[in-house]
């Protein structure tokens, strides 16, 4: 899988079949829909569809999303 | 009698066999046999071969069942108190053969069958307290017996500790899956409203696992009401509760529950996961977000069943809300709603979790419980939440319309909503 694909699977248990789209719809409002992101990048589209997850679900969601997300893109910098 | 009570009554004739306790005796259970009888015809060869039996011990369970003609193997001590315990327990002399437990556990502290008998004998004697150390202890000392947790999980029922018991339910069941009692006790569990008086009008409460409309018209605190279950079942009994509304954003829902005298950080108090045990989730935020609406062609129905089944393997969830149908519905394209709803709800019964639907009726004069009128045959429950007007008042009425597998009573009664919670007014 690669990191679009990682970020897809851990944000279904709360967006659902939604999760590809959220993830295409929060690059799109950064300006980064094209190429293959930096690891910045990553981490802006990080924050901001962990912004969306606490106006959805709190904070105690939005912080297990945050932490698996980092997760995700701090191992791709690293593989 | 069921296939595991039967079992449970062999597993408990082969304890009474010296050296044989819950590993061992089901261990020649495993192998087949299934009476002492058997076990007295079988030769010691084909006892060794199972799990847990030398020669030895072989010899000894086949004097003990034919003892004629063959000398008696000697008996160790602690064996001697167990079997005297046994043989006052089955006679009703509880003390003395607590007494006698006591012995056997001196010689072993780690006796199965000396801690299975003390627990028995608490348990009879109405001492939950008691029987859930004993048994608490059989647990440790033989992890893999569902037995022991079916046992433990009873005493903790009997103390009124739901949750504690159904997790050792659930234990038992993933040890072994045929173990009907486990799975029987988890079937009649059934989970409060918390609303004062409608409870015990109903058999105790709504049985786990229902799919259970909420229907009113506008205005009839529909949304309070299973807001109040879910805020009750995990603040008090520690249920991971999942709200997910459509349309009300999340923070007006918090505001106006607020309001109305909830404090949802109290259900942190409790939280048995890194998450709280209540969570509300904005789908209307993310419909927003995505821009995703009825003519977007996504499956919201579809997407909605898919969220909850990966919300509740990755975090937990006993109860759902969905809030409401009638939102659901204006993202929905239907070409057959009545088929398209059979499956929707045999969906939300396949996550095998509790669920309630909130449901507008638009009607203004029939009492058609859902927008499409099958959900009320598809459900397995419909509470109707009903305001009358008296001068310049309205006033609220609760109803349960319907309850399968429960003796409920057919009026509506009076709903009081203070700050106290929901209570109705009932003789």
């Amino acid at each position: 899988m690669n990191v679009d694909e990682k970020i897809v699977a851990y944000m279904k248990p709360l967006f659902g079949d939604m999760a590809e789209r959220t993830v295409g719809v929060q690059k799109e409002k950064l300006g980064l829909t094209k190429g293959e992101l930096s690891y910045d990048e990553y981490k802006r589209v990080v924050t901001s569809i962990v912004a969306l997850c606490r106006g959805m679900a709190g904070d105690a969601i939005a912080r297990k999303i945050e932490d698996g997300l980092n997760g995700i893109i701090s191992e791709s910098r690293g593989s | 009698m069921t296939q595991e009570a039967d079992k449970e009554k062999i597993l408990r004739e082969f304890m009474t066999l010296p050296g044989i306790g819950i590993s061992k005796a089901k261990a020649l259970y495993d192998a087949g046999f299934m009476s002492l009888d058997a076990l007295g015809k079988a030769g010691v060869q084909d006892i060794t071969k199972c799990k847990g039996f030398n020669e030895k011990l072989a010899k000894e369970i086949v004097a003990h069942i034919t003892p004629a003609g063959q000398p008696a193997a000697p008996q160790s001590n602690e064996e001697k108190y167990v079997q005297a315990a046994l043989s006052l327990y089955k006679d009703g002399k509880w003390g003395q053969a607590l007494q006698e437990v006591e012995g056997a556990l001196k010689e072993n502290p780690k006796s199965d069958r000396a801690v299975l008998v003390k627990g028995d004998i608490y348990f009879e004697r109405e001492r939950y307290d008691r029987a859930e150390e004993a048994y608490r202890r059989l647990v440790e000392i033989v992890p893999e017996s569902d037995m022991a947790l079916l046992k433990l999980g009873d005493a903790l029922a009997k103390q009124g500790r739901k949750f504690e018991s159904e997790e050792c339910y659930k234990k038992a069941l993933a040890l072994n899956p045929r173990n009907d009692e486990a799975t029987e006790r988890l079937e009649s569990e059934r989970l409060k409203t918390y609303v004062r008086g409608l409870d015990e009008r109903m058999d105790g409460g709504i049985p786990a696992r229902y799919v259970v409309l909420v229907a009113g018209r506008a205005g009839s605190m529909k949304s309070s009401l299973v807001f109040n279950i879910l805020y009750n079942l995990s603040r008090h009994e520690r249920k991971k509760a999942v709200y997910i509304t459509l349309e009300q954003s999340r923070k007006s829902l918090l505001r106006h529950m607020v309001r109305l005298g909830f404090d949802p950080t109290s259900t942190k108090e409790m939280v048995i996961s890194d998450l709280d045990d209540l969570v509300i989730i904005d789908m209307a935020k993310l419909r927003k977000e995505t821009g995703l609406g009825s003519a977007s062609g996504v499956d919201w129905a579809s997407s909605l069943l898919t969220q909850v089944k990966n919300y509740k393997e990755s975090f937990g969830c006993d109860v759902l809300a969905i809030d409401s149908m009638s939102a659901l519905y204006s993202l929905m394209e239907f070409k057959n709603p009545r088929a398209e709803l059979f499956f929707f709800f045999e969906r939300l019964r396949d996550l095998g979790i509790t669920v309630f639907l909130v449901t507008e009726m638009l009607s203004p004069e029939k009492d058609i419980y859902g927008q499409y009128g099958v959900e009320e045959f598809l459900a397995d429950g419909i509470i109707h939440l009903k305001t009358e007007k008296y001068g310049n008042k309205a006033n609220l009425f609760l109803g349960v319309v319907k309850m399968r597998e429960t003796k409920h009573e057919r009026d509506y009664f009076p709903l009081i909503v203070d700050k106290d919670g929901f209570e109705i007014v009932a003789d």
